[in-house]
C-alpha cells in the first residue's frame, strides 16, 4: 500500500499573540509545527503502513524551512520526504497550491491513498485538500474520523455536527482527517537522530513539478488578496449585579431575554 | 563559539516534553509516593528509544551523543526527577561498558541495555566506602573459567531492576571492574531504602553470594577498576547535573505561576519587589547552571579537555546552584511551598541527594582544587 501525506508547516497559532498596540499578530519567536490534522494524516497512513505494510511520502509546498516538518514525519515513520520550493510558487491561492500538489503527486507515481488534514490552522480555508481530489480525479471523503480497508474496498465514517455518517468507495481515494481520527504518535529519540543524519528530503522546484506556468504561483491564482485588516474584537460594557440570589437571577434572566440568549 | 541547538537537538526537546507532558506527568506523584516506575510507563519508554542515545548503531545504539542524552534527561527530570535518575543510573553503566568493553562485550550487553530490555546499574559504594577505592571489600577470586564474587554492595540504584550490573571488586592485583547480568545465581537485593528524593528509581543494597562469572565479565585489565570508575562517574556526574537543571527551570516556572495568581492585600505577590528578587536570583542560578552544563556536555561529545576535572567543577556547581534556586521558588510559595500539594516541595527534596551522590561536594572540590593547584 503506497499512501501519500500532504502537510503544511504553520505558526503555533496556540502561541501566537496580538500586538496590544496595533493588534496584529506577532509572528516573530512563534515555533513552526506541522499543522495539527496534517499530523492526524500521518498517523493514520503509518497505521495502515503498519497493518498493511508499504511505504508513506509526505509531500509539502512551502519555503525552505517546512524541511523541519518533513525531518519530523521522517522521524515519525515515513519512508520518503518531498519539499516542493520555487520562487515560482509564491503568491499561490489554495487553487494554485492545489494545482501544485496534484503535479507532483502525479510525478509521484502510483498510489492507494492521498491523506490530507482537514484543514491547516493558519489559512484555515479546508479547500486544499477537496481541490486536490478533484484535480486528480480521485473520488474523496473529507472529515474521515475512522478509517477500516478491505482489499480495495475503503470505508470511512464522516464526522458530521451531530453524528456520523459511513461512506464507502474503491480506491485510490483522497482522505482529509479531523483530529478525532487517532492520536499522532510522539517521534522516538533514535528516529528523530535517524531522520536528521540519514534520511533524505528531496527537493523539488518548479522545473521538477514540470505543471502548466499558467497555473502555479500568483499568476495562477484566481484569488488576490486586495486587503488584509485586524479586527478589534469589540468588549462590552461590563455591568455588576447586586442583591440576594433570587432578584440577581431574575435580572439575569430579563437581560438574557433582552438580547435573545435564551 | 555556538550557542544555538541544532535543529534535531531541538525536535527532540520538544518530543520528549511532549512524552513527559502527556505520559509522565499523570503518574509523577505516584512515582514519587510508591517509589517506582510502573511498567507500562517502561513499556512507554522503550518506545520513545532512549536508552542508547549516544552509542554506535552497530550495538543497538541512536549513534548520538552525549549532548542529546543530557537534554532528554534534562527534559524528564522537569516532570519527574526520580525517573530522570533512573535513567541517569541506566546510562551510569551502560556507558562503562560502551567506554571500555571489548568488541565481544559490547555486542553481549549493548543491544539489550539500548532497547531497554535491560537496565542499566553501577555498584561501587559499599557500606564502608562511598569513595575510596583502598575500602573496597567485595572479592572476585581467579578460577580456571573465571571469576567467584563474594560480598555486598550499599545503594545501588536500579540494582534490582532486570538487567546489567557493572561493579568493583578487589582482584589479586587491585580493584577490578566487572559487567555481567543481574539475577544470576548468587545474586539478591536488599528490600528499597526509603529515600527522601529522587524517588521512582529504587535504590538497593545488593549481595553476591559465590555468583561465577565467566572470564569475558572482566570490564577493562584486571586491577584496573578506579580508573574506569572515576571516568564512568565523570559521565554520570554530567546526568546528574541535567536532572538538577530540569528540576530548578521546572521549579522555577511553578514559582512563576503562582506568584502570578496568589493575591495579597489584593495583588498578585509578583507585583512585591521582594517576590521578584526571588525569583530573579533563581533565574540567574538557573542560567548559569545551563550553560556550565552544556560547555560541559559538548566537550564530553567532541572528546575535547579533561571531562574527569570538567564534570567535578560542573556538579560542585549546579547541585549547589540548584539547590538554592529550587530554595528561592520554594520561597515565593510561602507556606504552600511546604505540603505536598504543590510540586515545589518534592523538587526541594531531589535536589538534595545531588551534593552527595558521586562523590560528596567535599570530594569535588578536591578534584578541582588539585587540577588548579598542580
Ligand atoms: C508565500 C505565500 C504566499 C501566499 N500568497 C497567497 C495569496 O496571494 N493569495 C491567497 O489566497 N493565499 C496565499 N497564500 C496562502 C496559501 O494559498 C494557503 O496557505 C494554501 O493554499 C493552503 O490553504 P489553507 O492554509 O487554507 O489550507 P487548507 O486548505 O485549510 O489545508 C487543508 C490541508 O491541505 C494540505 N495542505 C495545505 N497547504 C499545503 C501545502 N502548502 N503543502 C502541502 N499540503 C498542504 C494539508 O494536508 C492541510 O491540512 C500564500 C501562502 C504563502 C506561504
Ligand atoms: C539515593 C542514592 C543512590 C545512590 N546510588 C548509587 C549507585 O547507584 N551506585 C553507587 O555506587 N553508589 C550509589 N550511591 C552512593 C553514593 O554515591 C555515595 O553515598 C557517595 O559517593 C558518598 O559516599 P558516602 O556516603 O560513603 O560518603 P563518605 O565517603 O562516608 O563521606 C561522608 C562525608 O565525609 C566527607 N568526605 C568524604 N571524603 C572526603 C574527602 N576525600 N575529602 C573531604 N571530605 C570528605 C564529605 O563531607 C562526605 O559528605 C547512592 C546514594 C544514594 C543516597
Amino acid at each position: 500500500m503506497h499512501n501519500i501525506v500532504c502537510i503544511k508547516q504553520v505558526p503555533d497559532t496556540r502561541e501566537v499573540r496580538l500586538d496590544p498596540k496595533t493588534g496584529n499578530l506577532i509572528r516573530e519567536g512563534v515555533p513552526s509545527i506541522i499543522n495539527p490534522e496534517d499530523k492526524n494524516a500521518i498517523e493514520e497512513a503509518l497505521r495502515l503502513k503498519d497493518e498493511f505494510g508499504g511505504t508513506v511520502t509526505v509531500i509539502t509546498m512551502g519555503p525552505p524551512q517546512a524541511e523541519e516538518a518533513l525531518r519530523e514525519a521522517l522521524a515519525m515513520g515515513a519512508d520518503k520526504a518531498v519539499l516542493i520550493g520555487d520562487r515560482a510558487f509564491a503568491g499561490a491561492d489554495t487553487g494554485a497550491t492545489s494545482y501544485t500538489l496534484g503535479c507532483a503527486i502525479n510525478k509521484l507515481g502510483k498510489y492507494d491513498l492521498i491523506l490530507c488534514g482537514r484543514e491547516a490552522i493558519d489559512g484555515n480555508t479546508a479547500q486544499v485538500g477537496p481541490q486536490l481530489g478533484e484535480i486528480l480525479g480521485l473520488p474523496q471523503i473529507t472529515y474521515v474520523r475512522k478509517v477500516v480497508i478491505r482489499k480495495n474496498i475503503i470505508e470511512a465514517e464522516r464526522a458530521l455536527e451531530d453524528g456520523y455518517e459511513v461512506v464507502s468507495t474503491q480506491l485510490p481515494v483522497l482522505l482529509t482527517v479531523v483530529k478525532e481520527c487517532n492520536e499522532p504518535r510522539i517521534a522516538a529519540v533514535a528516529d528523530i537522530i535517524e531522520a536528521y543524519r540519514e534520511k533524505e528530503v528531496i527537493a523539488w522546484s518548479a522545473k521538477d513539478v514540470d505543471g502548466d506556468k499558467a497555473r502555479i504561483g500568483l499568476n495562477g491564482s484566481w484569488t488576490r488578496i486586495r486587503k488584509a485588516a485586524a479586527v478589534k474584537p469589540q468588549k462590552g460594557k461590563v455591568q455588576i449585579l447586586e442583591g440576594s440570589v433570587g432578584d440577581v437571577t431574575k435580572t439575569l434572566v430579563a437581560e438574557f431575554n433582552k438580547r435573545n440568549l435564551l | 563559539m555556538n550557542f544555538e541547538f541544532t535543529k534535531e537537538q531541538l525536535l527532540i526537546k520538544k518530543m520528549v516534553k511532549a512524552f513527559a507532558d502527556s505520559k509522565v506527568a499523570p503518574l509523577a506523584d505516584g512515582i514519587d509516593e510508591q517509589c517506582n516506575i510502573p511498567r507500562e510507563l517502561l513499556a512507554e519508554l522503550k518506545k520513545l528509544k532512549i536508552f542508547g542515545i549516544p552509542y554506535d548503531k552497530k550495538y543497538g545504539g541512536a549513534g548520538g551523543s552525549y549532548f542529546e542524552m543530557v537534554l532528554m534527561i534534562e527534559e524528564l527530570s522537569k516532570v519527574s526527577a526520580g525517573l530522570g535518575f533512573f535513567m541517569a543510573v541506566h546510562y551510569l553503566g551502560a556507558t562503562a561498558i560502551n567506554l571500555f568493553g571489548t568488541e565481544e562485550q559490547k555486542k553481549k550487553f549493548l543491544p539489550r541495555l539500548c532497547s531497554g530490555e535491560a537496565i542499566g546499574s553501577f555498584g561501587f559504594t559499599e557500606a564502608d566506602t562511598g569513595s575510596d577505592p583502598k575500602a573496597v571489600t567485595c572479592n572476585a577470586k581467579l578460577v580456571d573459567d573465571g571469576y567467584i564474587l563474594n560480598g555486598q554492595k550499599r545503594f545501588t540504584t536500579n540494582g534490582s531492576e532486570p538487567g546489567v550490573l557493572v561493579t568493583f571488586a578487589k582482584t589479586e592485583t587491585g580493584v577490578s571492574a566487572f559487567a555481567f547480568d543481574k539475577f544470576q545465581e548468587g545474586y539478591s537485593v536488599s528490600k528499597p531504602w526509603e529515600k527522601m528524593g529522587n524517588r521512582g528509581a529504587e535504590t538497593v543494597d545488593v549481595y553476591f553470594n559465590d555468583v561465577k562469572l565467566p572470564s569475558d565479565s572482566l570490564l577493562g585489565q584486571e586491577g584496573k577498576g578506579f580508573g574506569i570508575l572515576l571516568r564512568g562517574i565523570a559521565i554520570g556526574k554530567l546526568n546528574m547535573s541535567a536532572i538538577s537543571l530540569g528540576l530548578g527551570e521546572a521549579s522555577l516556572e511553578e514559582a512563576i505561576k503562582y506568584a502570578k495568581q496568589r493575591i495579597v492585600r489584593g495583588k498578585p505577590i509578583a507585583t512585591l519587589p521582594t517576590t521578584q528578587a526571588l525569583i530573579a536570583n533563581a533565574l540567574v542560578l538557573n542560567e548559569s547552571s545551563r550553560w556550565m552544563l552544556y560547555r560541559a556536555t559538548e566537550m564530553a561529545s567532541k572528546g575535547l579537555g579533561d571531562i574527569d576535572y570538567e564534570s567535578a567543577v560542573t556538579k560542585l556547581y549546579i547541585a549547589k546552584a540548584i539547590k538554592d534556586s529550587i530554595d528561592y521558588s520554594l520561597q515565593v510559595h510561602g507556606c504552600y511551598g511546604y505540603v505536598r500539594d504543590f510540586k515545589v516541595e518534592r523538587m526541594y527534596r531531589d535536589i538534595r541527594l545531588m551534593e552527595v551522590i558521586e562523590g560528596a561536594s567535599e570530594v569535588q572540590r578536591v578534584i578541582v582544587a588539585s587540577n588548579a593547584l598542580k
